[in-house]
């Protein structure tokens, strides 16, 4: 019988939500898209034969290089992490960015007043991220409110 | 050497070593909301003779459409999100206008509402200690939280409140 609210805690969800995160920026990366779902500014020809004389996978995309900033395409480098992770009694999950490895990452970031390197928002929360969270988020709560 | 030629070189300086970049994903307020509100459902139901299916179609419902119980989770998940982006979003404009060589930064106000503590703030120049020392924007210390959307902006480039669409 339905008496009292739903006992709530989404720290699986949370924690669950954090590698969707974490998932849709490598993506993002790889498919050369920011976290507005917009194609990140190209790269100048002089960057990629650059990075083609570095040896770098793919030197046609953007912030595709050691792998240690993003981590795209199962390379070495991690690239965003579950930095603290959701428990029952501390429902925060934390993401970050390996800012030791790749500092860098916040030069691309943000925009720099010189206009180099072109901003590219490769960190953060897209909608479709946040879709897909909401969505799994309201999946654990229609099983609580069945399960009553 | 044309500048479309030239390579992008990435210069990496101390502060960006100290900035932080974090995205927060923290429900807990809103799930207590939710819960509260969801006992007050439930307990007005009940007395007024509803069944459990009755119930439980309701809770789906509001559950489906993002009604008045579970909007709230959404809205919230949003907001901290959103936050901790913004948050970063100025350390980093900071630290590219302090390697430009700017010393002193003023409060930008921008939003629709304005918080008194931000509101008491604007148009004040600092230097970047002294904002740090007091609360940057964004950082949680004034009333508005995590749904503040002010900046520190170049001296003289202030505006009027900067409104966000609806």
């Amino acid at each position: 019988m339905i008496n009292r609210g739903l006992t709530v805690d989404l720290a699986n969800e949370l924690n669950d939500s954090a590698h969707i995160v974490i998932k849709d920026m490598k993506e993002g990366v790889a498919q050369s898209q920011d976290i507005h779902e917009q194609a990140f500014v190209p790269l100048k020809p002089a960057t990629i034969k650059d990075k083609a004389r570095r040896g770098m996978p793919d030197p046609g995309k953007p912030l595709v290089g050691t792998s240690q900033m993003t981590g795209v395409f199962n390379a070495p480098g991690t690239g965003p992490y579950l930095k603290k992770k959701a428990t029952a009694s501390s429902q925060l999950a934390q993401i970050s960015a390996p800012m030791k490895k790749a500092p860098y990452g916040f030069h691309h970031q943000e925009p720099s007043i010189e206009g180099r390197p072109p901003t590219r928002r490769w960190f953060g929360v897209s909608r479709t991220a946040e879709r897909q969270i909401v969505k799994n988020i309201q999946a654990t709560i229609r099983r609580l409110i069945d399960a009553r | 050497m044309p500048v479309e030629d030239t390579i992008e070189i990435i210069d990496v300086t101390q502060e960006i070593d100290s900035a932080t970049m974090i995205v927060n994903l923290k429900i807990n307020g809103a799930v207590q909301k939710t819960a509260i509100d969801l006992e007050t459902l439930i307990g007005t139901m009940r007395t007024s003779g509803a069944t459990d299916d009755a119930i439980r179609q309701v809770l789906m419902e509001d559950l489906e459409k993002g009604g008045r119980i579970f909007g709230s989770l959404r809205t919230q998940f949003r907001a901290t999100g959103d936050f901790a982006v913004g948050r970063m979003s100025n350390i980093g404009s900071i630290s590219a206008m302090s390697e430009s060589g700017v010393k002193e930064y003023v409060w930008q106000t921008a939003g629709n509402k304005i918080c008194p503590d931000c509101k008491s703030r604007s148009g004040r120049i600092a230097t970047w200690n002294e904002w740090e020392t007091i609360g940057v924007p964004q950082s949680g210390f004034s009333v508005c939280g995590s749904h503040c959307k002010c900046s520190l902006v170049i001296t003289g480039t202030q505006q009027a409140p900067m409104k966000l669409p609806v």
